[in-house]
């Protein structure tokens, strides 16, 4: 739990919120002076301190300064905030009087604690699910959320990594940019361009600077999803700007120092990607320093009900749906075994929902649900059948089954848009 | 506020002051007061913190009034 120094000379006030935040197991220490907070400054370790502006020997903001800890002003005249914002960069946050307890707690926690502490147990900074795996998952991101250092989300489709890349960024750097980049689904030639920037008229079409998202993130979180889609040459700029921290703009001779942090997300198997040399070896273990696995949802044991509730409430807020699932339909979702995982099941009951608006219940689920199409048939597997055949049997099979749509076949394929793409153009050109 | 001379205005700003601060005791010991409710062994620290509350609201109170006879004053 932080170390909180409280600087206020208002005893009514340091006496009873000491012992408020005591009671929440937070280690307080006060002072009523700028001379008495320095001194305990400069003998203790404080994660945060709350400093009031107007102090009997000068301004609350000579306590801050480089070596300060995370520091919020508190203030009894309202109108100051122009002059807070002045220091804005060296003041984490500005609270006016009068304050309550949950507006010190707020200012205390980050927002990605914050966020977990309000929503219970089994929520964390957006995710929701109380499952031993998901509950392993936010100890997981506590611990690596406030470090600098990359992390690799490993997981299948659907699970959820861009939440987890998220809840990382807000524990790191809650009030720095976070840049999501699809790396499957930039056009191979735009790459470079886009990861690292360019220089003015370094190819046809450049007519400015432009800042790739590294260095667009500044002091945030770049999160590189889908790593295994990126292209082998832009591989080793990577790998290079994580070693070195810097990176060179395409056209240009000079390193530019970067400061984000580097958050990459694979649902591919990368040892596979490395063993057919389609993805690089020093890269992947330059990613790998923080390792985080995402469960699929059939693992996390009564997580489906937990997501499908919370599912169900957004839609019937949104859509006006029926709250409440019948019990037939509660149990088939349970029953299932979401190869599209928590992505799916948003789906499905979503669908589910709006089917039955108007309804005291959801239930029914969509056509099909219980039962997908099998592969035998006519047309379907036999024995002879090539490996490639049977792919594509299974990706077009899949497509008719959601009616061509390519998001949900790609989804529940376990590929990225990309490679459904190219599997595709390839059976047209072969046609 | 444009009849008000600055010395009025400083006045005023402190007085709103003085009341946010009275405001903040009396918040933070309500929330003690709450905190302290079940604990029956700790009637001596919430009789003290109903008298705290009750001496800022009396501050509160006295520049409050202050603040509108300044007002009153410039017309």
């Amino acid at each position: 739990m932080p170390n909180i120094l409280l600087v206020d000379d208002d005893a009514g006030f340091t006496d009873a919120t000491s012992a408020l935040l005591s009671a929440e197991g937070l280690n307080v220490c006060t002072a009523s002076t700028i001379a008495e907070a320095r001194s305990l400054l400069e003998s203790g370790t404080f994660d945060i301190q709350f400093v009031d502006l107007a102090l009997p020997d000068g301004s609350g903001l000579e306590l801050v300064d480089k070596r300060s800890p995370r520091t919020v002003i508190i203030t009894g005249h309202p109108s100051v905030e122009t002059a807070i914002r002045a220091v804005r960069d060296r003041v984490d946050d500005y609270l006016v009087k009068p304050l309550n307890k949950a507006d010190l707690l707020s200012a205390i926690l980050t927002p990605a604690q914050a966020k977990a502490t309000t929503e219970g147990s089994g929520r964390f900074a957006g995710m929701v699910g109380e499952s031993p795996q998901m509950q392993a998952l936010y100890s997981e991101l506590e611990r690596y959320g406030p470090t600098n250092v990359t992390v690799l989300i490993r997981g299948e489709s659907g699970t959820g990594k861009d939440l987890v890349a998220r809840a990382l960024h807000e524990i790191y750097a809650p009030k720095e940019k976070f840049i999501a980049v699809n790396c499957g689904a930039i056009p191979a030639e735009l790459i470079a361009s886009e990861l690292f920037g360019h220089e003015k008229g370094s190819f046809t079409g450049a007519t400015g600077k432009h800042l790739g998202f590294f260095e667009r993130a500044g002091n945030g979180t770049v999160f590189l999803d889908e790593i295994g889609e990126l292209p082998l040459e832009q591989q080793v700029t990577l790998l290079r700007v994580l070693e070195n921290r810097t990176v060179q703009r395409v056209g240009g001779d000079r390193d530019v120092k970067i400061n984000a942090r580097v958050v990459a997300a694979t649902n591919a198997d990368i040892e596979k990607a490395i063993a057919a040399k389609e993805f690089r070896e020093d890269l992947y273990y330059r990613l790998m320093v923080l390792p985080v696995d995402v469960p699929p949802l059939r693992e996390r044991e009564g997580d489906v009900e937990l997501l499908a509730k919370h599912f169900l409430a957004q839609a019937a807020d949104e859509h006006g749906a029926p709250g409440e699932f019948a019990d037939a339909v509660l149990d088939a979702l349970q029953r299932h075994s979401w190869p599209g995982n928590v992505r799916e099941l948003k789906h499905t009951v979503l669908r589910s929902a709006l089917m039955c608006i108007g309804n005291n219940k959801v239930d029914q689920l969509p056509v099909g649900f219980e039962r997908p199409p099998a592969l035998s048939g006519d047309g379907g597997l036999t024995v002879g059948m090539s490996i490639r055949e049977v792919e594509r049997e299974l990706i077009m099979k899949t497509l008719d089954h959601y009616d061509g749509n390519k998001t949900q076949t790609a989804e529940a394929l376990g590929v990225s848009l990309k490679t459904l793409y190219n599997r595709l153009n390839e059976y047209e050109a072969s046609e | 506020m444009t009849d008000l001379s600055d010395a009025d205005k400083a006045a005023i700003r402190e007085n709103v002051h003085t009341i946010n601060n009275a405001l903040n005791v009396v918040s933070m010991q309500v929330e003690l007061v709450r905190l302290l409710a079940n604990d029956a062994t700790a009637a001596d620290k919430v009789a003290a913190a109903i008298d705290t509350v009750l001496d800022e609201c009396q501050k509160a109170g006295g520049v409050a009034s202050d603040i509108s006879r300044i007002i009153k004053a410039t017309g």
